[in-house]
């Protein structure tokens, strides 16, 4: 199994975590762990945005070694992501690295996807947004399905509690969610 | 002056004078990060479309109930001197970073100071509800809409997937920032603070000084936030915190009670020397005077002061800080010389309470 961070070493550490009630694991190499290690430890909180970003977009004494023999396939990826530009800001993986992974404009999450959502994996609950929208947009399939698997997880805990008063409650919830969802897929079925 | 700044100045904070029964959490904060569709983030900006984002928000927020013409006063932080500045981060009206920014920026405050919007922070926006005591619900409720009337004259960025779109990864999502500030003496004095804040840290929150990132914990005052933005809806999020604080307090209610069954002349010591400094000091030290005045409010909040009320120590906080400090006093003055204003501000409204 190859390391999370540097995805070139193998990985020697195993770690499990347990973070709301899923179990997400870490794998990394002896370098990558020390690394981490002296940036503040692992675990959530000794984690910082801007090391994920680094670590893939600076090239340590170590990366240019491996870099040497890496075969040119590779090589050309990496360079060709080095030189990513946002068309609509001018925002680059430089810039980005020496902000501590801010982005120049929306446009930048979709130019670095990539960086974006490694970022996000590390920090963030998950990566749909369940919360408040504008008034304008309305919800996306995704985001009432995610919802409505989250709330038959808790109508599950709730009718194991014998607490029915809120399991109802729930349940009033989730056919409201089916009637938006069948509402959303007669939408995109017209179109 | 600015006309508004001195308006500002006779104003009673609302989060800090109306006293919540719970003399442990002294006040409760939301924020919004929104950006503008289509316009780069202020990281990114030039003068110009920075200007460009003013000159959007600007009417905006003057149509506002809530920080409108009509509720509140708006200020163009280049206009303000370095002291007025000063005074509205101290007020927590302002960060660090909007009235430092090279952007030209600017900031909307209802009349209460309870509501504020910055415009060209970190984000287009930063819209912010302070309320006194616990009351993240009441901070929500009033954002939310807030938030909704801001967004019915606006596009903000926003991606189907990834919720509403921030400079920074780490506030995608619902962009909500909530923190509760408390006062926590007894955990301290018994020595139970680092494994407390070790173990907020561990359920995937942040506790930081009262002013904000990088701060220490000064005053035993600290600040608990929620550290993650996408994934869990913010009424979700407001009540995994609001848990933790709520567990919190009753850890300090319980250090205060065994604080004055052990060691109660520990704790009258500290509460009566921090006192005595207070009020017959010639030349204190910001630093100092947090300190003491922390344990002043620790003496009232256990009903060792007959006099003293928890909103005039609050509104202490506030007014020995070395904007408002100078600012009362119309000019700026050495450090030295503030420090003789601030012992004397002390012995003056020590002297009226004792």
């Amino acid at each position: 199994m190859l390391c999370d961070i540097c995805k070139k070493r193998e990985a020697t550490i195993h770690i499990k975590e347990v973070k709301n009630g899923k179990c997400v694991s870490t794998n990394l190499c002896t370098e990558c762990a020390k690394e981490k290690e002296l940036a503040g430890g692992l675990g959530a909180f000794g984690f910082n945005l801007a090391e994920v970003i680094f670590n893939v977009g600076k090239m340590s004494e170590a990366d240019k070694k491996a870099d040497a023999s890496e075969d040119k396939n590779n090589k050309e990826v990496r360079e060709k992501e080095s030189s990513l530009i946002c068309p609509e800001c001018g925002w680059n993986l430089a810039k980005m690295r020496r902000s501590g992974g801010k982005l120049g404009c929306s446009r930048c999450y979709t130019v670095f996807a990539k960086w974006v959502s490694m970022a996000v994996e590390q920090v963030q609950r998950s990566s749909v947004h369940v919360g408040k929208r504008p008034e304008k947009c309305g919800r996306s399939a995704n985001a009432v399905k995610l919802e409505m698997d989250k709330l038959q997880l808790e109508l599950a805990s709730a009718v194991s509690a014998e607490e029915y008063e809120r399991a109802a409650q729930l349940r009033d919830r989730i056919n409201a969610l089916k009637a938006e969802a069948a509402a959303l897929q007669d939408a995109t079925g017209e179109k | 002056m600015n006309q508004a700044i001195k308006r500002l100045l006779q104003n009673p904070v609302s989060f800090l004078t109306s006293v919540s029964a719970d003399g442990i959490a002294i006040s409760s904060r939301i924020r919004l990060s929104r950006n503008i569709a289509g316009l780069p983030f202020p990281i990114a900006a030039t003068a110009e479309s920075a200007a460009g984002v003013i000159n959007e928000l600007a009417p905006v927020c003057s149509r506002s109930a809530f920080v409108g013409e009509k509720k509140g006063m708006f200020f163009e932080i280049g206009k303000l001197d370095e002291l007025e500045r000063l005074l509205l981060l101290e007020r927590r009206l302002a960060s660090s970073e909007l009235i430092k920014s090279k952007l030209p920026s600017a900031l909307a405050v209802s009349n209460d100071e309870s509501c504020s919007v910055m415009i060209n922070e970190e984000d287009h926006l930063r819209i912010q509800v302070l309320k006194a005591g616990f009351d993240l619900a009441g901070c929500w409720q009033k954002i939310n809409k807030l938030e909704s009337e801001l967004g019915k004259e606006t596009e903000f960025a926003w991606d189907d997937e990834l919720g509403y779109l921030t400079e920074c990864p780490t506030n995608v999502g619902t962009g909500m920032r909530a923190s509760v500030m408390l006062h926590l003496p007894g955990l301290v004095m018994t020595d139970q603070i680092n494994a407390t804040i070790h173990g907020i840290r561990k359920l995937g929150l942040a506790v930081r000084g009262i002013y904000g990132e990088g701060s220490d914990n000064s005053g035993k005052l600290f600040q608990v936030s929620n550290q993650i933005t996408l994934g869990e809806n913010e009424e979700t999020i407001m009540e995994q915190l609001s848990a933790v604080i709520r567990q919190l307090i009753e850890y300090e209610r319980r250090a205060r009670r065994a604080l004055l069954e052990k060691d109660r002349f520990a704790l009258l010591d500290h509460v009566g020397r921090s006192f005595g400094l207070l009020q017959n000091s010639y030349k204190l030290s910001c630093a100092e005077a947090v300190e003491a005045l922390s344990g002043v409010r620790f003496g009232v909040d256990l009903g060792l002061f007959q006099h003293l009320k928890i909103d005039t120590v609050n509104e202490l906080f506030l007014e020995l800080n070395p904007g408002h400090l100078q600012m009362r006093s119309s000019l700026a003055l050495p450090e030295s010389e503030q420090a003789v204003l601030r012992a004397k501000l002390f012995r003056t409204k020590l002297r009226e309470r004792a």
